[in-house]
């Protein structure tokens, strides 16, 4: 039998001593009850160093205390350093002056609700046991998948800190989107040239090994101990074993197909980007035509993403200043939410770039081959004075739709990540802080979760590479037991929990020999495996055993056993 | 007293910083000018409606928590900078704690000092300040944080319609602020979305001049509020406001798009959807560590190899989520410059 040793918390005498009488009378006598001491304020230092020579005394083995919010208590263990001689899951907190004496109207509701509690607590506190602490060692190795800007970043970054980085690429080089980028909005350099000049350190940095043309083809394990197995275009294989892994694989950009995307007057802002950067002749020519006037139209697609609004204006300052043309942006809103973009906004209005914010897109039809945009001048201030403004503009610059790469599903499944509902990599969940994933030890960044803006991303990157660094830094990841934990015997292979695991902690292995099935007819027992929950994985949200149709699932730090001693349906 | 790292700050920047140098062993001292840590973050409100809306507020209230049981980096409250010597890589601060001074050498320091709301009396035409029903976006959050209710502060009932002027502060040549405070417009769609969750009777006007998009799931929430018949969206930034003296409803001077033409509507209560400015008190820092501004008037990037660095909004306008993420990047290039000195 348990033995339980009570420590009272009068708390500054906020809970009084005829209450703490009364209650306390209701279980003294019990024989599970080891000792009951009273401390005037146990989160002070004197009193958690009286606990902690009670606690060394050895008369108890499990330890409830009456007080107030459980808070209180780890706050101050926490806070004293106190390193108690006993496991911290020993301990059952009561909160007799929250959920009893505050809560209650009367003083004889509180006492009966505060006996219950008792009640209750006790028995949550022989049903409790202790959870083992581990460490598992970490080995500074990271894979990253996908070259880009992104992966670059990040690779260079990790390889600072002595971490060994593969970073596998598809594409035959490395550089990704950023290629389609000729120059920044907001810095003087070439970004062909900075670009580059990453790529060249990457490839120089001895800690990083590059693997292009190259894709994962499959992954298990979790944190610390991922095995992943990398194709490579003649179908060479490579199996990694790295401790953490950054997803960077980008976006894909679709250009329109149909109608008037087809005409030799339209083209798409990436095309642009590389027309104008290669021009120093005071004038462009798109089909053999000098071009004079230029109309963008944008937010058709990407509504919610600033980088064509940015590009946009960035290049019609360029068309506008230095080649002679006359530009106009239609677009729902201007986006301006990036550093100092308000004031390229301005510029280019200064500079006579006319901006029209349309509600009804504007209308492209072609008159005797040339095209011909209407658009409404919503800047009107009285509904008879908005004319329809009709363009006939040399060239027309539309935006390519921003979507996930084609593989990104798969990717998705072979690294038991999320699926965004637009179809990028994860979901935005606060608590997840952007970067982290739905698995302990896999990071996403950049365009694979949400293409922005070139600093931004960059910014993202580092983030992802100091969260690596922070994970593997100390060679060692700390944890406990405070997880669910299948039982072979009982388990029936349903895969119910490895489906339901939001942290894809849970696979089938042939771990246990106990878990056999003969199959009718064989006469002969056949090993099956049974459902594991990886503890490192582990969240411990207990999911999985609330669904377990064979009840094999236990959660170590809440089990069934105490989830009915709170319930009081115990004896 | 010796550090390696003096974090300037104690709002979520500030914090971000400190618990990812700590994770690997920096040690690092924070400080902060007021006597509690959260800085301006830590005054907003949840603002879910049926879901989650992605204000991120939840995330600082749980740091702050998590700092005050008990850090792996040492924090002094009600703390100020007086004084800067030495060189980069080994700087001694002087600080002063009350009436307590004291002395410490550091390698590095990192500057969060962030922002403040714009003062919207500055826009003298919103009658904020004479009107008492015209009240800023922070005045609102904090009103539902601490008094869990939404109320007009002339009469405490609740308002029958509000109105939220953006940019106030922002993208405005009048006052000087060139620039786009980058989160107003998300901070204000998410209060409203949140007040219509409450208050499903409330209807509310969002008055803009472009909707500016923040993050994966904008778009999503985006379409959530257009296709609420509660919320107007209304292109348009109004000019003026009336205050009559019969009702404490005020009346807003606007042009319509719709309708075409001028308009004057009557709102129950207007909330200015105020922008970000660098904290007066940041001229002093500045001054200090010889630090130069932008042309938004916030912290330039100091050079390389200063080992000073600057996070977080007082950088730039950012909300929460960007703030956190800048600051694990320049805990990251804080790393890099202590290892390369070592």
């Amino acid at each position: 039998m348990t033995r339980i040793g009570i420590f009272i918390d009068t708390m500054q005498g906020s809970i009084p001593a005829a209450f703490r009488e009364k209650i306390v009378s209701a279980i003294r006598g019990l024989p599970e009850i080891a000792f009951a001491v009273e401390e005037e304020d146990l989160a002070s230092p004197h009193a958690l160093a009286r606990m902690a020579e009670r606690l060394k005394a050895g008369e108890a083995d499990r330890f409830l205390i009456l007080g107030g919010s459980p808070k209180i208590y780890e706050t101050s263990f926490h806070k004293f350093g106190y390193a108690f001689s006993v496991n911290p899951y020993l301990f059952t907190v009561a909160n007799l002056r929250e959920q009893a004496l505050r809560a209650m109207a009367n003083e004889e509701d509180a006492i009966d609700k505060a006996q219950k509690i008792l009640i209750k607590a006790i028995h949550m506190a022989s049903s409790s046991g202790p959870i083992e602490a581990r460490s598992l060692p970490l080995k500074p190795e990271a894979l990253v998948i996908g070259g880009g800007m992104v992966g670059i970043t990040v690779a260079q970054a990790l390889a600072t800190f002595g971490i060994h980085v593969t970073l596998v690429e598809k594409g035959k080089c490395l550089g990704g989107k950023a290629e389609e980028l000729r120059w920044f909005y907001n810095r003087p350099e070439e970004a062909e040239i900075w670009l580059e000049n990453k790529i060249i350190q990457v490839e120089k940095t001895s800690n990083i090994t590059i693997l292009t043309q190259s894709v994962l083809k499959h992954l298990d394990g979790h944190l610390g101990r991922f095995r992943a197995r990398i194709v490579g275009s003649d179908e060479k294989e490579t199996m990694l074993s790295p401790s953490a892994i950054v997803v960077s694989t980008g976006f894909a950009s679709l250009k329109g197909i149909r109608g008037i995307y087809n005409h030799e007057g339209v083209t798409t802002l990436p095309q642009i980007e590389k027309l104008l950067w290669g021009t120093n002749k005071g004038s462009i020519e798109w089909g053999g035509k000098k071009v004079e006037t230029v109309v963008y139209v944008l937010d058709e697609v990407n509504e919610d993403i600033k980088v064509d609004s940015i590009n946009a204006i960035k290049q019609s300052l360029v068309l506008q200043e230095h080649l002679g043309c006359q530009v106009a942006i239609c677009c729902k809103d201007v986006k301006v939410a990036a550093d100092g973009m308000e004031r390229l906004y301005r510029r280019a209005r200064e500079r006579g770039v006319l901006f029209f914010k349309y509600d009804e897109p504007p209308k492209l039809s072609t008159v005797k081959g040339q095209i011909q945009v209407d658009v409404k001048d919503t800047a009107a201030i009285h509904k008879e004075d908005e004319w329809l403004v009709s363009i006939l503009p040399d060239l027309v610059v539309l935006s390519e739709a921003f979507v996930p790469n084609p593989e990104t599903e798969s990717l998705c499944r072979t690294l038991g990540l999320h699926l965004g509902n637009r179809g990028f990599l994860m979901e935005d969940n606060p608590q997840l802080l952007r970067v982290r994933s739905n698995r302990r030890g896999i990071f996403v960044a950049g365009g694979c979760r949400f293409p922005q803006e070139v600093s931004e991303t960059l910014i993202e990157a580092k983030a992802v590479a100091q969260e690596v660094i922070a994970l593997l830094s100390k060679g060692a990841y700390a944890y406990d037991l405070s997880v669910a934990e299948v039982d072979p015997a009982k388990c029936a292979v349903c895969y119910t929990c490895p489906r339901l695991c939001p942290h894809s902690a849970i696979t089938v292995e042939k771990y246990a020999e106990k878990n056999t099935y003969a199959p009718p007819g064989t006469g002969e027992g056949l090993k099956w495996g049974a459902a594991r929950v990886d503890p490192v994985a582990c969240y411990g949200c207990g999911i999985c055993v609330g669904e377990c149709p064979a009840k094999a699932i236990t959660l170590h730090h809440l089990t069934d056993k105490q989830i009915y001693a709170q319930m009081g349906l115990m004896e | 007293m010796q550090k390696d790292v003096l974090i300037v700050g104690g709002g979520i920047s500030g914090i971000t910083v400190g618990n990812e140098l700590a994770q690997s062993g920096i040690s690092t001292l924070l400080i902060e000018r007021e006597s509690a840590l959260g800085g301006l973050a830590a005054s907003f409100c949840c603002k879910a409606s049926e879901s989650c809306n992605q204000c991120f507020a939840c995330v600082v209230d749980k740091r702050v928590s998590e700092i005050r049981s008990g850090s792996s980096f040492s924090v002094l409250t009600g703390t100020e900078l007086t004084g800067l010597t030495g060189e980069p890589g080994a700087y001694t601060v002087s600080l002063k704690k009350g009436t307590e001074r004291m002395d410490l050498k550091i390698s590095a320091i990192v500057i969060a000092a962030g922002v403040d709301p714009f003062d919207a009396s500055r826009k003298a035409e919103y009658g904020y300040g004479r009107f008492k029903n015209v009240i800023t976006a922070r005045d609102l959050d904090e009103m539902l944080r601490l008094r869990g209710k939404l109320f007009r502060p002339s009469d405490g009932k609740l308002p029958g319609t509000v109105a939220f002027f953006q940019c106030v502060g922002s993208r405005d040549e009048s006052i000087g602020n060139l620039y786009c405070s980058q989160v107003c417009c998300a901070y204000a769609l998410r209060l409203i979305k949140a007040i219509r969750y409450q208050y499903p009777e409330i209807k509310a006007a969002f008055l803009y001049m472009d909707i500016q998009p923040a993050g994966a799931s904008f778009g999503q929430f985006l379409n959530s509020c257009r296709q609420d018949n509660g919320i107007r969206l209304i292109r348009s930034l109004p000019s003026k406001v009336y205050h009559s003296p019969l009702s404490d409803s005020l009346k807003v001077r606007l042009t319509d798009p719709v309708k075409g033409g001028v308009v004057e509507e009557l709102f129950d209560l207007i909330v200015l959807s105020v922008g970000m400015v660098l904290r007066k008190e940041s001229n002093s820092l500045a001054r200090l560590f010889g630090l130069n501004f932008n042309e938004e008037g916030f912290f330039a990037p100091p050079p390389a190899q200063t080992g000073i660095f600057v996070a977080g909004a007082c950088s730039g306008p950012k909300d929460i989520d960007r703030s956190i993420i800048h600051s694990k990047s320049i805990a990251c290039a804080v790393r890099q410059y202590l290892k390369g000195r070592s």
